[in-house]
């Protein structure tokens, strides 16, 4: 499902390219959720900021955050993956997502469809092992436990944990002992 | 008055014979200023606004210099409706909105109800948007362009989410000498930093501490943890400009152009004049 998030803000009467304050973050987070509403199970939610320039903290707080955090707890279970995110708004998410790991100790991670500033293809807070299996599918499409085993050279117990840690927070899909990327 | 409008650091001395105006003075005579700044100007926007409040009547401004009066007309300063003034300009002799407008974002108030806010601070970004190329003439570029939105949203919201009162917003770009700046200021008369933040569980040192700590880390009064004033020092470091923090009698300078590996860049003033709410001043040197 992809949303483009320009079209929607103007038809919400919000003021683009800037998506600024709490206040606008609310009413687009409710008006993806009434969509969201009809999501199939393992779909991906594509939210593309094509136009977009700048998202604040307190926007992204109310809207992708809320998204994300929705994605893990729903069932039908979803995914989030962000699309044409500007530079400013990349950085602005880091920030809040980063943020929430260190004061709640809470991981919100999102997969992205371009490249980031820092070579990768998602935002937030993943170790270094995280974000080799993470590439790694994101290459690879699909890949077996057999395969993220043999990749990371670690433990299955050790890799077990970490897939089940990944797919907890919506960043791969597992479907059947199979990982897919999302 | 003394001519102290030059910088925040020069202010101070206004802020020194606040309470001497508040109680005693019925007429400001300004005829010895020679030049004011965007963050001096907010500040006696404050002070007349301060003492509108206490006394109920407005102080007047009397002995303008021409060319200080055709600035702050310009900049909508007696559009507050703070100040009385003592010799109108002639219609003539008033600043035309000409290509100057594009330098200047005008004063603009910043409700404190967030509805209405969240109108007004969209409305200073899109003026910022059109008008950046000018503002921003000696550092532009689409991404500085999108830093001072996102700095100009997150402080602007502040006001209406932390101060319980209104405040005022505006920015300029001029020169001095050869040095071109641009300065963006915001202020408020509201409860300030150390009031905000005195039901959190938070270690500080002294009131420039805690102006520290919201600068730095992403505290919060409001929430378990924020951002706003943290991604502000953020951009304002990697742009290489310095901030000037000040709530009650305390402040916070951090001076990120002047930074260098071991230099002391960041600097804490306690025991100040005491002045309500929170001013804050954004700069970039060129």
């Amino acid at each position: 499902m992809l949303i483009n998030i320009n079209k929607k803000a103007e038809g919400l009467k919000l003021k683009v390219p800037d998506l600024i304050t709490r206040h606008v973050g609310r009413a687009m987070y409710e008006s993806i959720k009434e969509i969201v509403e009809n999501i199939n199970d393992g779909e991906t939610l594509v939210l593309d900021f094509n136009a977009i320039k700048v998202i604040d903290s307190s926007c992204i707080d109310e809207m992708i955050v809320r998204l994300i955090l929705d994605s893990m707890k729903s069932k039908p279970a979803f995914y989030c993956k962000l699309k044409n995110i500007s530079e400013i708004a990349e950085i602005n998410i880091d920030l809040v997502f980063r943020s929430y790991y260190s004061y709640k100790n809470k991981k919100i991670v999102v997969i992205t469809e371009n490249i980031c500033q820092n070579n990768v293809f998602f935002i937030g807070p993943l170790s270094d092992q995280e974000r080799d299996i993470v590439e790694f599918l994101r290459v690879n499409k699909s890949i077996t436990m057999d395969d993220a085993v043999t990749f990371t050279g670690r433990p299955r117990e050790e890799v077990q944990k970490i897939m089940d840690e990944l797919d907890k927070i919506r960043i791969v899909k597992s479907i059947k002992g199979v990982f897919f990327a999302v | 008055m003394p001519n102290r409008f030059k910088d925040p650091y020069d202010f101070e001395y206004v802020i020194d014979i606040q309470d001497k105006i508040l109680s005693d003075a019925t007429e400001l005579n300004l005829s010895r200023i020679s030049f004011i700044e965007p963050y001096s100007m907010l500040s006696l926007l404050l002070v007349g606004r301060n003492y509108l409040r206490k006394r109920g009547t407005k102080l007047v401004l009397s002995g303008i210099p021409i060319n200080i009066h055709q600035y702050l007309h310009r900049m909508d300063f007696f559009k507050a409706g703070v100040f009385d003034v003592s010799g109108n300009l002639n219609e003539k002799m008033l600043l035309k909105r000409s290509s100057f407008s594009n330098r200047v974002l005008e004063i603009t108030e910043i409700p404190n109800k967030e509805r209405e806010s969240v109108r007004v601070i969209g409305t200073i970004v899109s003026v910022f948007r059109k008008r950046a190329e000018h503002i921003l003439k000696y550092w532009l570029s689409d991404r500085i362009i999108d830093y001072f939105v996102t700095v100009i949203s997150e402080i602007c919201q502040n006001i209406y989410e932390h101060s319980l009162d209104s405040g005022y917003c505006a920015m300029q770009t001029y020169s001095i000498g050869k040095e071109n700046i641009v300065r963006l200021s915001i202020g408020d008369s509201g409860i300030g930093i150390l009031k905000s933040f005195e039901h959190q569980d938070i270690a500080f040192d002294s009131p420039a501490h805690l102006i520290e700590l919201a600068l730095t880390t992403p505290i919060s009064s409001k929430r378990e943890f924020g951002y706003g004033l943290c991604q502000v020092n953020a951009i304002v470091e990697k742009l290489k400009g310095s901030i000037f923090i000040r709530s009650g009698n305390a402040s916070v300078s951090a001076l990120y152009h002047k930074k260098k590996t071991g230099s002391s860049y960041l600097f804490h003033k306690n025991e100040l004049g005491r002045f309500d709410g929170m001013q804050i001043s954004i700069t970039l040197t060129g």
